[in-house]
Order: C-alpha cells, then structure tokens, then sequence
C-alpha cells in the first residue's frame, strides 16, 4: 500500500504482521488506501486497547452550487440550471432548510427555481453555496473501515477528525484515562502533531 | 465389511449405474449432489470394491477420490457473524470441509466476541454438541484467546479443534485443560483464501479435524454402535419416505454416531422410532430419537451395542 507511513505495533509480535494484513485489506476493500497519507495503529491485548492515528491525503474540495449548475438571478425568482443531479438532493435539501419548502419548486427535472421576495431577498452569492463536502463521507467511511479493522469485541468508542488528522480509539473496557497522552505520542511517532 | 468414504466425480449421463452399483455392493450414498452435467456422489463403499467402482465409472468419466469426512457433521464456530469473521476465514474454512465430504454448519456466537464478556447460551452450546467436532475459529492474540476459550468452551462435549494466528505449538502449551486439536496460523484475516499457503492452512485444519475424528471413530469402535449411521439412514428413507421430499441438500445428515432427519420432530419422531431394521429390531429400540435445537428437526442418536445387546 503506497501510504508514507503505516506501522502496526503490539506486544504480541506474532499478531503485528495479522493487523498489518488485515488494515491493509480493509483500507483496499474501501478504497482508501489512495485517501489515506499515514497510519500507526497500537493494539494492546491485555487492557485491551486499540488505538489508531493518521492523515490522510489531498482533501477532496469543497463541492459548491457554481459546480454543478447555472444561477439565474430573474425577476421574482432565481433559476438554477442543473447540469449534473448527483448533488441535486444535497442541494435540495439545502435550499428546502434555509428557504423553506413553500418558496422552492423544481418544475422539471433539471430546473429549481426559488422565489425571491423583497422582504426575503434570495442570497446574490448563491453560486457559492456549499453544497456537499466529500470529506465528510471519506471520513464516515474512513471510521467504518478502522471499525473494522479493529478487533470486534472492541465496543467503547471514541474518535476525532480535524483537518486531516484523525484518530480512534477503542477497548472492551473504558479507556483509559491517558488516553489523549498515548494518541499524542503515537501521532509524534509519525512526525505529526495531535489534533 | 469396512465401509470407506469416498466422492465419486462424474457425469451426469448413466450416473444411475454408479448409484444402483453402490446400493448392489452393500454401500450407501450419502449425498448427491447433480450440477449441470456433473454429478457429485458422497458415499460409504466397502473398502475392497474401490477399484470396482473406478472400473464401472471411467468409460463415464467417473473418478473416485477417498474423503475421509464423508458422514461426518461438523459445527465451525465463529466469534459473531459480523465482517470481523465473514465471510473471511468462517465461510472460506466452512465450505472448504465441504468440499472433503463433511456436513458443516456454521454458528455465529451471539456474545463470543471480546476476551472478557465472551460467553455462549445454552441453545448455542447443545447446538454445537449435536455435531461430530465443533472448529472455534479464533484471534490473532494468544492472551485473548486463552482467555476466551475458558469461557467458549463450557459446557461443550464434544471434540474442539482450536484455531488462531499463534502456532499450534503455542496454542497447545497455553490451553489448559488441553482440547482435541489445535491449528495455527490461521487467525482472522479479511481476504479470500486462494495463495498455496492460505490453501496449505485450510489442509491444515480438514487434516486436524480427520484425525480428531479418526480418533473418535476408534473410541466408538472400542464399544461398535448397534447399527451403522448410514444404514438407518437408508432405513429411514425407506420406511418414511416423506424425508425424500425435503429440498434440504441432505434431508438425513449422517453423522459418526448419529443422524440428523429434517423432519419435524413432533410429527415423524414416533414413526421414525417404530421403523423397522431387522425383524423385530426398531430404531427406537437401538437409538434415542430426540428432538434436535435445530429448527425442528430430529436427532437420532444410535445407543452401542453393550446397552443394546442388538448389532444390526
């Protein structure tokens, strides 16, 4: 797998090259194996803990309304042209919480249109909405594949992303208190600093 | 006569000849598998009439290979049915057995994962104590499962065959008191078994279960069963046919010491006690007909002859 950094540590050596294999299929399976930059997992058997940090790669960008339609400001309402509907139900549901239902109509399949009132002026920089973040699903997905990869009875849970750095951790047992100090020493493992 | 389990491979066309030569020489076919133009035949033959068979079946392209788990019922046991286990290794060892001759059936613990809270119920324990051998498919760490299998292995009669990542030599030293069989190097893992050394382990395990089972089969045959599982089997089919209408691949499991009819228990249990073996010798007179906690299906379990006085 082509990530700069990906080291399994235990101190059962006999499972070390397991774990390697096993995150190694799942982050394939799932295809982040491109997403992924980093990864140090820690797995302690008899506490028993399993603690995994890393960065990911590039971030996708940011996917905004200018992206995928044309913005039409008219008298008495403002049409947006639809060129690509794999976001067009993200922005619906956009458009439906900030303007409400009664004041957005989609007349066909690749129109919307939002009627624009004096007294509920349609926001002029619509264009730049942010409609989705493809980040967002990378790291539900990312969560769901350290699950994984984790052993099962694992059930305690608890797990941070912050701009491009992320960590989970998981036990049988609570987890414990130093847990912030182990998940800092394992990111300086890998030359980065906690989130 | 030493009957041996055998697969015969052929197809599908003149099949029947096979089918009425096994029945001809006193053999009984366990299971038969048709897929498209092949047939697949699972059978207990008498040992000297091998090369018979192998004679009849080769202008119909017929071979004949020895599967030692013809006949046999095997329980594999796995931590949970979630993508821990699934469908790597649990279903990759599973149908493996199968391929080799052997019933398997797998069974997902409810709570036998994590090394603490890990525990069985006790319809999953008599469900594994209805099989032949039950494999535990375990970890990759030796400390947990030396603690797991403490908890895993309560109740359970009979033989376990351990699996996990550490070497059997490890396993064999930590687990105590010991249990039938041990295999290492196998572990959870989340790819399909197809390199020669994935393969290698799977041979691994079928080796480890033929021999705990050969060593069972010798502890039966110190005190032999009143009859043989396959010929009640045979009787059964023949005497309440309604067991022939079971879409079930093998609608009567044959175990070493036992059957499983997919009948329901409540309906077939009395007539299936009253068939008759020999003149005046009923399968409820040599066996206990039990209701099984799969489903509602039948357990036959043959009584030895020493509590019988009856060899049929």
């Amino acid at each position: 797998m082509p990530l700069d950094h990906f080291v399994v540590e235990s101190p059962e050596a006999g499972a070390v090259q397991a774990y390697i294999d096993i995150a190694n299929d799942v982050l394939l399976d799932h295809t982040l194996a491109k997403a992924v930059a980093k990864l140090h997992i820690a797995i302690d058997p008899e506490y028993p803990l399993f603690i995994a940090v890393g960065t990911l790669g590039r971030l996708p960008p940011l996917v905004r309304l200018r992206d995928f339609a044309d913005v039409t400001f008219e008298p008495g309402k403002v049409k947006l042209g639809i060129n690509e509907e794999t976001h067009l139900a993200a922005l619906l549901d956009k458009l439906w919480t900030r303007y409400g239902k009664n004041r957005v109509d989609q007349p066909d399949r690749w129109t919307v249109e939002i009627a624009d009132q004096p007294d509920l002026p349609v926001d002029r920089d619509l264009a730049d909405l942010v409609v989705s973040d493809p980040t967002e699903g990378l790291v539900r997905d990312l969560i769901y594949a350290l699950l994984s990869i984790a052993p099962e009875g694992f059930r305690v849970r608890e797990h941070m992303y912050e701009k491009g750095r992320f960590w989970l951790a998981s036990s049988e047992n609570t987890l414990p208190d130093d847990l912030q100090a182990r998940v800092r020493a394992l990111f300086a493992k890998m030359g980065e600093v906690a989130p | 006569m030493i009957l041996v389990p055998i697969t015969y491979k052929g197809g599908v066309y003149r099949h029947d000849e096979i089918v009425d030569l096994i029945a001809d020489l006193g053999g009984y076919v366990i299971q038969k598998h048709v897929l498209a133009t092949e047939v697949v035949l699972l059978c207990l033959v008498p040992r000297d009439d091998i090369p018979l068979i192998e004679r009849v079946g080769k202008p119909l392209g017929g071979e004949v290979q020895l599967s030692p788990l013809v006949g046999t019922e095997v329980a594999i046991v796995t931590p949970s049915l979630s993508i821990h286990h699934l469908p790597h290794p649990a279903c990759d060892i599973a149908e493996y057995v199968r391929r080799i001759g052997a019933k398997s059936n797998m069974i997902g613990l409810a709570r036998g994962y994590g090394k603490r809270v890990a525990q069985t119920s006790a319809e999953e324990r008599e469900i594994i104590n209805e099989h032949d051998c039950a494999v535990f498919l375990l970890g990759n760490f030796e400390s947990c499962i030396v603690e797991k299998m403490e908890a895993l292995r309560r109740g359970i009669d009979v033989p376990i065959i351990l699996t996990g990542k550490p070497d059997a030599d490890v396993l064999r030293r930590a687990i105590d008191p010991p249990v039938a069989g041990y295999v290492g190097n196998v572990g959870r893992f989340m790819h399909r078994t197809k390199e020669a050394d994935e393969l290698a382990r799977l041979d691994a395990i079928v080796a480890e279960i033929v021999r705990v089972l050969d060593l069972r089969r010798e502890e039966i045959a110190k005190d032999p069963l009143s009859a043989s599982p396959a010929r009640l089997m045979a009787v059964i089919q023949e005497q309440v046919p309604e067991v022939l209408e079971v879409t079930s691949p093998t609608p009567v499991t044959v175990q070493i010491a036992g059957l499983r009819v997919k009948l329901p228990y409540e309906e077939f249990a009395d007539r299936i006690r009253s068939a008759e073996v020999e003149e005046g010798v009923t399968i409820g007179r040599i066996a206990d007909v039990l209701p099984s906690r799969m489903r509602d299906y039948i357990l036959v379990r043959i009584k030895p002859s020493s509590e019988t006085d009856v060899v049929v």
